[in-house]
């Protein structure tokens, strides 16, 4: 254990904060569990590691790979919303073919990156030679989408998209097309996952198919992580929770392998991690000594909403909704 | 004006047969009319302001709101013009988000949206304005998130948020039904002064037959999809809920006794 190796955490916790903050605007946001990201992690990896030894420089490497990975979320979310396959589904397709797109854009499972211009070799050219280059890079980056984030959901367009996540039918009600939310959402989290994709494959030196897998889980595990530390109560601590989360995350990480975990366990690992956080609330309920209210409370309760007919007429009401 | 021609809705039950929803219903409401709506269980009331809203589409007639022919418009781009307070009250506003996003999303209503600030200064000073008269204190709690607000609060404010751009049509669907006898008042009294004060065309399904005469100008009531009955004027105003009572047993018949009409 090392400062290098773990300054080296820290800076892919940070590279990692911007894909934990696309895998927030549609599990957190659109309360869509999206697996497409798995797909389109390595697709701007893909693309970028492609375009870059083609000859083009990183930057606007990193830029086309940020709008393939638009469009591979566009894809999954038109097949949700025109085709109507449940959102889980239509992810999971667009994962699976992305592994295909992907080896063709590459021409071959691994494009390595060694001796080829990167963002970090331009900005050494350019007199930017520091020991925290790589830090610096990936934290103003990571700060950069985190504002930009805060401001695009303070928006007009931002408060259509977060309400068509809490409650569609009430923003359709006001005159928002939601089909075109879930799309544009979908586009934008996973244009910064293709992003942090491009990022990460030049900061390792290389892109390869295989890299996606388990992208979801470790956005989702930074995304749960950080919002157990930070209460998400507003889009800014949402958005600072994410990214917090992505570096504890790796920072986790790199103790479990000092602590002697085989990197070939970390998945099982994360997913245990994952399951933990996500059946909380579950196990909570289950294992609380308490089974329900006291004699008082329902005392209370019942005093305070005398009337039993009323609230019995709306349950009936609520059958009737054709 | 809304004026409805033929309207007809159908529902696959399975097995290849289908429920009538609404039977081609024929209905001229004048702009500036409010009209409440009353029926049974299956009556069709609810169907027929999902139709008038856009959720779902005729299978035959036509939808002509002022003039323009919204038959096949889709529920987002109706909302533009047609308000909207659901029976639920969590179904009206976002409750993750606080009252002046919701509010501010309220005054977009069926404009383009853009990537200029949601939730401004001037936005926030009418919305206390908006708010104050209600008497809830919401307009000092502008940035409380909307699902800390009781039943009562959250429809005030799906009331007020689909009203303040004063909609051509605004369509309540048992809006205070979910809601204690004493709040339910105050929802329907706040209802009543809005409507008034901003003259709008107003249909409102409710299973009260008290409110249904006393509110509003004139009263239909449904059938198996149908309008079975159409009161307004001084036929409406002599009108009683026992009568009313005795024209439901006409259409109905005999299982009269255990429809909850009976508990209003």
């Amino acid at each position: 254990m090392s400062w290098f190796a773990l300054s080296g955490s820290i800076e892919q916790g940070l590279a990692y904060g911007v894909l934990a903050l696309g895998v927030y605007l549609t599990f957190r946001v659109l309360q869509f569990a999206d697996l497409t990201v798995d797909g389109s992690f390595p697709l701007g990896a893909a693309v970028a590691a492609t375009l870059i030894v083609s000859g083009t420089s990183p930057i606007v490497a990193i830029l086309v790979a940020f709008f393939a990975g638009m469009l591979a979320g566009a894809v999954t979310g038109l097949m949700h919303t025109k085709m109507r396959i449940a959102g889980l589904l239509a992810s999971i397709l667009t994962m699976t073919a992305l592994y295909s797109v992907n080896l063709r854009i590459m021409g071959r499972p691994n494009v390595p990156l060694l001796r080829q211009p990167t963002l970090f070799t331009n900005l050494s050219d350019w007199g930017f030679n520091h020991p925290l280059q790589a830090l610096i890079v990936f934290g103003v980056l990571v700060v950069v989408v985190k504002l930009g984030i805060d401001w695009f959901l303070s928006t007009e367009i931002g408060l259509a998209m977060r309400a068509t996540g809490d409650n569609p039918a009430m923003i359709r009600s006001l005159g928002v097309d939601t089909d075109g939310m879930i799309v544009l959402g979908l586009a934008f989290s996973n244009g910064l996952v293709a992003l942090a994709g491009a990022m990460m494959a030049q900061y390792q030196g290389y892109a390869d198919v295989g890299m996606g897998l388990g992208t979801i889980i470790t956005g989702l595990a930074s995304v749960i992580l950080g919002h157990a530390l930070i209460r998400p109560s507003t889009v800014f601590r949402a958005t600072l929770g994410a990214v917090i989360g992505a570096v504890l995350y790796r920072l986790a990480i790199y103790f479990a392998l000092g602590a002697g975990f085989a990197p070939t366990d970390l998945r099982i690992v994360t997913a245990a991690i994952v399951v933990l956080a996500l059946a909380g609330p579950a196990l909570k309920e289950r294992f609380s000594s308490r089974k329900g209210p006291t004699d008082q409370e329902l005392d209370a309760l019942t005093q305070a909403s005398p009337s039993g007919t009323v609230s019995g007429s709306a349950a009936t009401a609520g059958k009737e909704g054709m | 004006m809304l004026v409805l021609e033929k309207v007809t809705k159908t529902f696959p039950v399975g097995g290849g047969s289908v429920k009538v929803a609404v039977n081609r219903v024929d209905l001229t409401i004048e702009k500036g009319q409010f009209v409440t709506v009353i029926g049974s269980n299956g009556a069709g009331k609810s169907t027929l302001l999902n139709l008038i809203a856009g959720r779902y589409l005729p299978d035959r007639g036509r939808i002509v709101l002022d003039g323009v022919d919204i038959t096949r418009w889709s529920e987002h781009r109706r909302a533009r013009f047609i308000g909207r307070v659901f029976q639920d009250p969590l179904q009206g506003t976002a409750a993750s988000m606080t009252i002046e996003e919701n509010l501010s999303m309220a005054e977009r209503r069926g404009q383009r949206r853009t990537l200029a600030r949601g939730v401004t200064r001037s936005g926030r000073s009418r919305y206390r304005e908006l708010l104050a008269p209600l008497g809830l204190g919401l307009e000092s709690r502008l940035q409380s998130e909307v699902g800390l607000l009781s039943g009562g609060q959250r429809q005030s404010l799906s009331l007020i948020m689909a009203t303040m751009t004063r909609p051509s049509l605004l369509l309540l669907d048992e809006h205070t039904a979910a809601l204690d006898p004493k709040t339910a008042k105050q929802v329907l009294d706040l209802t009543t002064r809005i409507v008034g004060e901003y003259g709008l065309t107003t249909l409102m399904v409710t299973h009260n037959l008290e409110h249904a005469l006393r509110i509003g100008d004139r009263t239909i009531m449904m059938h198996e999809g149908g309008v079975v009955l159409d009161l307004s004027g001084p036929e409406r105003t002599r009108m009683t809920v026992q009568d009313l009572l005795q024209e439901f047993t006409r259409v109905r018949g005999a299982d009269l006794l255990d429809d909850r009409l009976l508990l209003t």
